[in-house]
């Protein structure tokens, strides 16, 4: 009888001690007990600053504040965070708010890259401006941008009314709110992800490209037929970066509108500030975040499993 | 002002100078954590912290240390999550309806036995509409300070201009509209001057509805009283949106912030506005500049009071709580908070402060600074003194922003209000019919 269970058995096969403790790092003995050690430092920063707040947040998800008290309410918060109009209103804007920031990252910055990436001379003058406002806090760009979009006094209104054109009441507007924020986000952060591009773009075999201008390929079919596969894996990098990027914007809408009027331009994370840190609903803002985490763990999962084995070209 | 605060930083180094040379034999010194927001615009935070240095420079057992939080809503933001963190500061200056709130915390201790101790108060003093907002519970929780209510602004000058009388101002919503429409100058399609700019904030509509009848808050003890969807709250909202329709106010939200500066570059000739930006508006527009009641509606005249008060927290040391009343007692001395109405514009709170100089002579020379106090005798209490008042204030003012942008109809709006206030309340444990 072979039993692979038997202690006997498995010992007399004995393929090795050293390979088997690599394998099993949990052995405290040689060399793992080392690598623990080694991770030591990284392990207390990941359980202190992600994952107790995490199972924090998941706890004081099912309870509401009372007072100075924590009481006990279930699945109340994330009803709330599903039903009530206003969050409705938030998860939608924030998905509209994705969705546009991770199209307009990955299509306008390779197009902006490619424009960087013309062999012109002097061609680092025309990259700086595209490069210089990923530096810039963000505080900073929205207090710069709230003069602009000042609706008596902006630069907008001013060359609107000094050709005739009607003016707006850019953030006050609800329908142009969110488009004001998410102008100033891509304004600050378009060159950002064109700079990946740029860098995958100088990396694109000249050769190819060459040989499909000689064959009268137009600049389309080359963008579609080559270039754009060719990026892939930086496409896919990008689109990872846009997602959580735009996820986590809240700076500018800190600045800019408050999230209104009337909540057009409230976004999640600044839902979960408002109902944690002002109001101090810290149930609901910690449904909020376990929900917000739920999706970018989905999405970091999908995007892992799906897309990582489909973009490598070799 | 400037060479004020720096002679009293001049004694302050003095003294320190001199404790300095005296050794630390002297008893340890109480160090008090003092929390105040600034809700106006203006050098209202050089004001504060020349008094606390003054303070400061003449009690040697008690130093305060003055912190500047930002506006209201994140000086209550950080008060609270000090308190439920279990270190609170020591005394603080706390908006007025967020006493229940702040009950709730159990955060703030009643003050009415330091009122009746040797070393009390003549709460009697204090404008009554003042400590609508100061009582639960008949006891009295706060000390009033920085207590306004708005007014109406207008530039006379902008009257004069288009043939109004520059010393009658509109008393009636109608007559609002009127001389509004009379105000506005465009250029073209775009307007250069509006007739009047009402900021779009729940603490301005709110009087409004007072006007038209109905208060949106309870008048008396009652943490769980919203009522916003009432005729009245909705026949304020419906005249609010009125005046953009009639092209008399700017469309859309208008900002707290931009209203002022909005009537000192000359782009709005009246504004609804608080009494505490009376000292900016006086200081910097370039024009002359009156103050009136706020217009009447049905109902006549209406104030909704408003500001900031002293609180005492609850977690600290009985002798810390001694040392910050000692303090707050200081600071609401007649001629103490006359200075601090003159420096700011806020209405001193008691009748001691206007038999007084500064106040007296300073009110001799600048009529405007009185207006608020005579608008008191239409002034209820400020809207909303409930739990979750923080929340309700929002709700209240995106509903107001709804219709001032025409994304729904003021019905609508104060309905939908209405039931997420409710929703507000219930989670905190009041029982709604």
């Amino acid at each position: 009888m072979l039993n692979p269970l038997d202690p006997e058995k498995r010992k007399s096969e004995g393929s090795g001690h050293g390979s088997r403790s690599l394998i099993f790092p949990l052995s405290l003995s040689g060399s793992g007990a080392v690598a623990y050690i080694f991770l030591l430092p990284s392990l207390i920063f990941l359980t202190v600053f992600t994952l107790w707040p995490i199972i924090s947040a998941i706890v004081t998800s099912f309870h509401a504040r009372r007072g100075r008290n924590q009481v006990f309410v279930g699945l109340q918060n994330y009803e709330r965070v599903f039903s009530d109009p206003l969050s409705q209103q938030v998860i939608q804007n924030t998905a509209a708010y994705v969705t546009a920031g991770l199209l307009l990252s990955v299509i306008g910055g390779l197009l902006l890259a490619i424009l960087m990436n013309q062999g012109l001379r002097n061609i680092g003058f025309f990259r700086f401006p595209f490069l210089a406002t990923i530096g810039l806090p963000m505080v900073s760009v929205a207090s710069i941008w709230l003069f602009l979009y000042s609706p008596r006094v902006g630069l907008f209104n001013e060359i609107l009314g000094s050709v005739g054109l009607p003016r707006s009441n850019w953030l006050s507007d609800p329908d142009l709110a969110l488009s004001g924020l998410f102008v100033v986000y891509m304004w600050k952060q378009m060159g950002y992800f064109a700079l990946f591009y740029l860098a995958a773009l100088q990396s694109l075999p000249g050769d190819v490209l060459e040989a499909a201008t000689l064959d009268g390929v137009t600049f389309w079919q080359k963008l579609r037929h080559i270039i754009w596969p060719l990026v892939s894996p930086t496409t896919y990098f990008v689109s990872t970066i846009a997602v959580l990027n735009s996820l986590q914007q809240v700076d500018h809408v800190f600045v800019l509108t408050q999230g209104g009027p009337n909540n057009a331009s409230n976004l999640a994370l600044f839902y979960v500030y408002e109902q944690g840190f002002k109001w101090f609903n810290t149930g609901v803002a910690a449904a909020m975040t376990v929900v917000l985490l739920a999706v970018l763990l989905t999405m970091a999962i999908l995007q892992f499993v799906y897309l990582e084995r489909r973009v490598h070209y070799e | 002002m400037s060479s004020k605060s720096m002679s009293f930083r001049l004694i302050v180094l003095l003294c320190s100078i001199l404790l300095l040379i005296g050794g630390t034999s002297a008893q340890e010194p109480i160090t008090l954590q003092f929390f105040y927001p600034v809700g106006v615009a203006g050098p209202l935070a050089q004001a504060i912290d020349s008094y606390v240095a003054e303070f400061n420079a003449t009690h040697d057992h008690i130093q305060v240390e003055p912190i500047f939080t930002g506006g209201y809503a994140e000086n209550m933001a950080r008060a609270t999550a000090a308190i439920l963190s279990g270190q609170p500061p020591d005394v603080a200056i706390l908006l007025g309806i967020d006493i229940y709130t702040l009950i709730q915390l159990e955060g703030i201790i009643p003050l009415d036995d330091y009122i009746a101790s040797e070393n009390g108060l003549d709460i009697d003093d204090f404008f009554e509409a003042f400590m609508a907002n100061n009582i639960a519970d008949d006891q009295v929780w706060s000390i009033p300070w920085q207590r306004s209510t708005p007014i109406l602004y207008y530039n006379k000058d902008a009257f004069a201009e288009v043939g109004l009388d520059p010393e009658t101002p509109p008393a009636t919503w109608d007559e609002l509209v009127e001389f509004g429409k009379q105000l506005v100058v465009s250029d073209g399609d775009n307007v250069t001057r509006w007739g009047v700019e009402v900021p779009t904030s729940f603490w301005i509509f709110a009087n409004f509805a007072i006007q038209a009848g109905q208060h949106i808050g309870s008048l008396g003890d009652d943490p769980c009283a919203v009522y916003l969807d009432t005729p009245e709250a909705i026949e304020a909202l419906a005249f609010l949106r009125r005046l953009q329709e009639e092209g008399v106010m700017p469309d859309g939200a208008n900002a707290w912030g931009t209203a002022p500066a909005d009537f000192i570059a000359g782009a709005a000739a009246m504004i609804y506005h608080s009494t505490g930006s009376l000292s900016t508006l006086l200081a910097n527009s370039p024009f002359e500049v009156g103050t009136a009641f706020m217009p009447a509606g049905e109902a006549g005249y209406g104030a909704n009071v408003g500001g900031g008060n002293y609180y005492i927290m609850k977690d600290i040391a009985p002798e810390r709580q001694d040392a910050a009343w000692e303090f707050i007692r200081w600071m609401v001395r007649p001629e103490q908070i006359g200075q601090w109405g003159i420096d700011s514009g806020y209405v001193a709170p008691r009748n001691a402060a206007w038999e007084v100089d500064p106040l007296m002579s300073y009110a001799a020379e600048v009529p405007q600074a009185s207006t608020a106090r005579f608008q008191l005798e239409y002034a209820v209490k400020e809207f909303p003194a409930t739990y979750g008042g923080q929340e309700i204030q929002v709700i209240t003012t995106q509903a107001i922003e709804a219709v001032n942008t025409g994304e729904q109809s003021p019905a609508d709006a104060l309905a939908a209000a209405q039931e997420r206030a409710n929703d507000v309340l219930t989670q905190n444990g009041c029982e709604l019919e």
